[in-house]
């Protein structure tokens, strides 16, 4: 078990050092729309535009060689220095330590809610097949996998925002329903009317990831519907959740738990680029989003880089947790 | 001065019966661009410049007009052959962080140090971006300083229009010791790059934290998250609180708070000026209708918007041959387009038609141009008689040298819903007057990379060097520089600048060796000197006479099929007060902010 880990964890190194290369090397591919900023400033003014460019990359050391900085780069984020993030003004990890809370906010709220709802929508469909609530169950899911973050986000603002707020029902004003527009990133953020604004956003994140924790959890749970331990315990009277979720959510828990970690990152992280636009979160996605369109590659390679070990860590506890999810599995050989 | 008529207003959403909180001196105004710097002498962008504008206030500004209309400035003073300017500063100007008081000294080291970089004109080491606005034909304008709180700047060349065009006068400045505290000029590591002064000096404790605008702005700062807020408060030590200023009243400011919040979505901000979440931001005129459909939503409408909008036409070797050698042809293209369909389809009315490269209320918009009514007949009749006898009708089609139907590209930028609706329009328009069109949509900047930069690389049929290089725009002349693809039709490109100073802009576009003529027109007509005469005028009456000659030729020559120029829609939560009509070009809320209440 503990080379495992060992194992793993040097796994990890290799995966972490491949994605930030990786990330490098797009970025020192891609155009630099300061450069050209600069060239095109100088030429407006009269000066030599190929001069600009040239003090504009040498300013920023982005004339040496590529494997000069490449190297230059590695070795100070090996020593812990993740850079200046030029597009925000501060230090790198500054900027995440200022940005990453804005996330979390909505962020684990959604994964709570998405796997808690989709879990429970998904097992109960698959026990009750071919009922209503089986259909509005895949309503659901096909609902949140069909419509667009961007959209739903929008026309929930519209609707919630600005609908309800001269909105009445049987003469009852609807105004105390309706929510803010926008992200108020004044507000303490452990209030009412911080928690109010984060509805919305967690809303349209975790209606996206619910749509996908159902329908696997739905299908899992279909595998052991008519086998023969969900019998026995039907048989011997036990209720239809103690069924789901001592006996069916149990085994079926190993795979879910797989998707689980690759659902969270690649649904709600993807997800936050588009959350945190039209919601105005100054968070990681905005945050990511800026430095990829200013080329700023401290920060673009750092944001990388916590996707990279959430799904790294992630993957790892996942293969723990399996021990204890399922004792038939057991590393002690490997 | 065409179409000065007071077409501004407000035009309230619905019934004004919502009550907002009595007092609420709290004013939010929604933008899709964020500040890049809070340097006063970083600015080169719109966005920045309206912020900085809350915390350090101008010389001079121009709400009512061509009218001088003192801030820090208490007098000022043009000469009569438009050669000198003279300038008074108020006695009561104290900088912050302990810079003392703002005095002539401030002026004349900004402009001799920043501006030209000293006197070894280490410009580049400085890295100031508006230098060129301080040099007149060549040669660099002289400050010199008259007295503690007066200085004179002496131009290389008359300019009558130098109200407007006068960069000293508007000027963010710092103070002289400021700028001593950065000597010698040398690059220095500024958060591990090698950085110019002016990016020092932007580093420097009192302008990051704010301190040193004094008593200069009407607010103070308060808090900046960089790409989504910036918070400023009233200053309470403000130079002019309590004064009454012309068609202002008492300077204020009435609110207690500002704050200018990003929004990268604009339809969000649509819905929380909607929400009465925020209380203003600027509407596009398409969407008008749409947002002040709420009762909590009044528009402010100006005829005096900026920048215009033109069909290009290639006048290059890969383009259809008539549109170069044919003005006949080109009048054609204009009597296919009815404007106001347009108009109506884009901005929802919110715009103006032209017929030359100006704005339709532009102070140097003739009275009388050739015009070009719309319809098919008249542009049948041109086309016809335009492309010589290789060309002609065959019942309704339009038949080229080789017996086929005429087809032209028409390149849009798909991005935008304007794009589509022109080129749709356009497509019809034609297939109306017999002629084919193919629709080549791409991003804008796909559009530039494939057919508005230029190469004699493209072009097989030239085997030489350029016979001039202008830029990667006009890498040539019309028959040798050519890009990636032939086209024919373009729309995307538009240019806004200051109607009272188009100098720069018209000659970036249209002199046949100009940085940005992508289209290879060779005008008939001494541009860039007509252009040069006007600037160094000696009265606004000459200016404005010499320049419309210029903008006549241009309705009448057609090299770009001139369309619409939008109107300026700003839109405002119910209750927001002092909104100004509108009766020039300067007269918006943000220049009057001193006025404005929320309540």
């Amino acid at each position: 078990m503990r080379w495992y880990i060992i194992r793993r964890l040097a796994w990890a190194l290799v995966a972490t050092w491949l994605a930030v290369s990786l990330t490098f090397g797009l970025l020192l591919a891609a155009p630099n729309p300061g450069a050209d900023a600069a060239a095109a400033q100088c030429a407006a003014q009269d000066r030599d535009p190929g001069e600009c460019r040239e003090r504009y990359l040498e300013r920023r050391g982005l004339d040496r060689p590529a494997h000069v900085q490449y190297l230059d780069y590695m070795s100070d984020l090996a020593a812990g220095d993740l850079g200046y993030a030029q597009s925000q003004d501060k230090a790198v990890t500054a900027a995440i330590a200022d940005a990453w809370v804005y996330s979390a906010q909505y962020f684990v709220p959604s994964i709570f809610i998405s796997a808690l709802l989709g879990y429970s929508i998904g097992l109960y469909s698959a026990l009750n097949r071919y009922s209503v609530t089986d259909y509005l169950g895949s309503f659901v899911a096909y609902f949140g996998i069909s419509i667009p973050n961007f959209w739903f986000a929008i026309v929930l603002i519209l609707v919630v925002g600005v609908y309800l707020r001269d909105a009445s029902l049987f003469g009852v004003a609807l105004e105390p329903l309706s929510l803010r527009t926008y992200y108020e990133s004044d507000y303490p953020v452990f209030s009412v009317r911080n928690a109010k604004q984060l509805v919305l956003p967690v809303i349209v994140l975790a209606t996206a990831s619910v749509a996908s924790q159902m329908r696997y959890s739905r299908a899992q749970a279909l595998e052991y519907a008519n086998s023969a331990f969900v019998k026995t315990a039907r048989a011997k009277g036990a209720s239809l959740w103690r069924v789901l979720i001592v006996h069916v959510l149990r085994v079926a828990l190993v795979p879910l738990s797989t998707i689980l970690i690759v659902d969270i990152l690649a649904v709600l992280f993807a997800g936050s680029f588009v959350i945190e636009q039209i919601f105005q979160i100054p968070g990681l996605g905005r945050l990511q989003l800026t430095a990829i369109t200013q080329r700023d590659t401290d920060l673009v390679a750092a944001i990388t880089l916590i996707p990279v070990v959430l799904a790294i860590v992630g993957n790892l506890i996942q293969d723990l947790a399996y021990v204890v999810l399922d004792p038939r599995i057991d590393y002690g050989d490997r | 001065m065409a179409g000065m008529a007071g077409l501004a207003g407000c035009t309230g959403g619905g019934g004004s019966n919502i009550e907002l909180p009595p007092g609420d001196a709290r004013w939010i105004t929604g933008t899709t661009s964020g500040a890049q710097s809070l340097n006063p002498l970083e600015v080169s962008d719109e966005a920045t410049n309206n912020r900085l504008g809350l915390l350090y206030d101008p010389g001079s500004v121009t709400a009512d007009g061509l009218e001088f209309d003192g801030r820090m400035l208490a007098d000022y003073e043009i000469a009569a052959d438009a050669q000198s300017a003279t300038y008074v500063l108020r006695d009561d100007l104290e900088w912050g962080a302990g810079y003392g008081q703002l005095t002539a000294d401030d002026y004349v080291a900004f402009v001799e140090e920043i501006v030209f970089g000293g006197p070894e004109g280490k410009t580049g080491t400085v890295g100031y971006s508006q230098t060129s606005s301080y040099v007149l034909g060549g040669e660099p304008l002289e400050i010199e300083k008259l007295g503690k709180l007066e200085f004179r700047v002496n131009l290389p060349q008359s300019r009558g229009f130098w109200l407007v065009e006068d960069p000293v006068r508007t000027a963010f400045v710092v103070p002289e010791a400021l700028i001593e505290k950065y000597k010698p000029f040398v690059e220095r590591e500024v958060n591990g790059e090698q950085a110019n002064v002016v990016t020092q000096i932007g580093q420097d404790e009192a302008v990051t934290d704010g301190s040193l605008n004094g008593n200069l702005g009407p607010f103070s700062f308060e808090s900046w998250e960089k790409g989504n807020k910036l918070v400023l408060s009233a200053n309470e030590d403000y130079y002019l609180a309590g004064e009454e200023l012309a068609g202002l009243g008492s300077a204020g400011p009435a609110l207690e708070e500002y704050t200018y919040q990003v929004f990268d979505e604009q339809s969000t901000a649509y819905s929380a000026i909607r929400a009465g979440d925020i209380t203003s931001t600027g509407v596009e005129g398409r969407k008008v209708t749409e947002v002040s459909e709420s009762d909590n939503v009044q528009i402010w409408e100006s005829e005096y918007g900026e920048g215009t909008f033109f069909l290009s036409l290639n006048h290059r070797v890969n383009g259809w041959r008539p549109i170069r050698e044919s003005r006949e042809v080109r009048q054609a293209f204009a009597h296919l387009m009815d404007k106001t369909v347009l108009i109506d389809q884009i901005f929802d009315g919110y715009g103006d038609p032209i017929s030359t490269f100006h704005e339709g209320w532009g102070p140097f918009y003739p009275d009388d141009l050739p015009e070009f009514e719309p319809g098919i007949q008249p542009a049948r009749e041109k086309f016809a008689a335009g492309t010589g006898e290789d060309y002609g009708y065959e019942g309704e089609i339009f038949v080229g040298p080789d017996g086929e139907q005429v087809e032209l590209t028409l390149v849009i930028e798909n991005t935008r819903r304007t794009g589509e609706i022109v080129g749709n329009y356009v497509k019809q328009r034609l297939g109306e007057a017999g002629i084919a069109v193919t629709l080549e949509g791409l991003s804008f900047s796909n559009i530039i990379s494939t057919y508005l930069q230029n190469s004699v690389q493209n072009n097989p049929n030239y085997d030489g060097e350029p016979s001039f290089q202008a830029s990667s725009y006009n890498n040539g002349a019309w028959d040798e520089s050519v890009g990636s693809q032939s086209w024919d039709l373009l729309y995307g490109v538009g240019f806004s600048g200051n109607p009272f100073s188009p100098w720069s802009t018209i000659n970036a576009l249209l002199p046949a060796q100009s940085q940005f003529n992508f289209m290879g027109y060779r005008p008939a007509f001494p541009v860039e000197e007509t252009v040069t005469r006007a600037a160094t005028a000696s009265s606004e009456a000459a200016t404005r006479e010499i320049m419309e000659q210029l903008f006549t030729f241009l309705a009448r020559d057609q090299p770009l099929t001139w369309l619409f120029s939008p109107r300026a829609t700003v839109g405002y939560r119910e209750g927001v007060a002092n909104l100004p009509d509108a009766d020039s070009f300067w007269d918006r809320p943000n220049a009057r902010t001193l006025q404005l209440r929320s309540q």
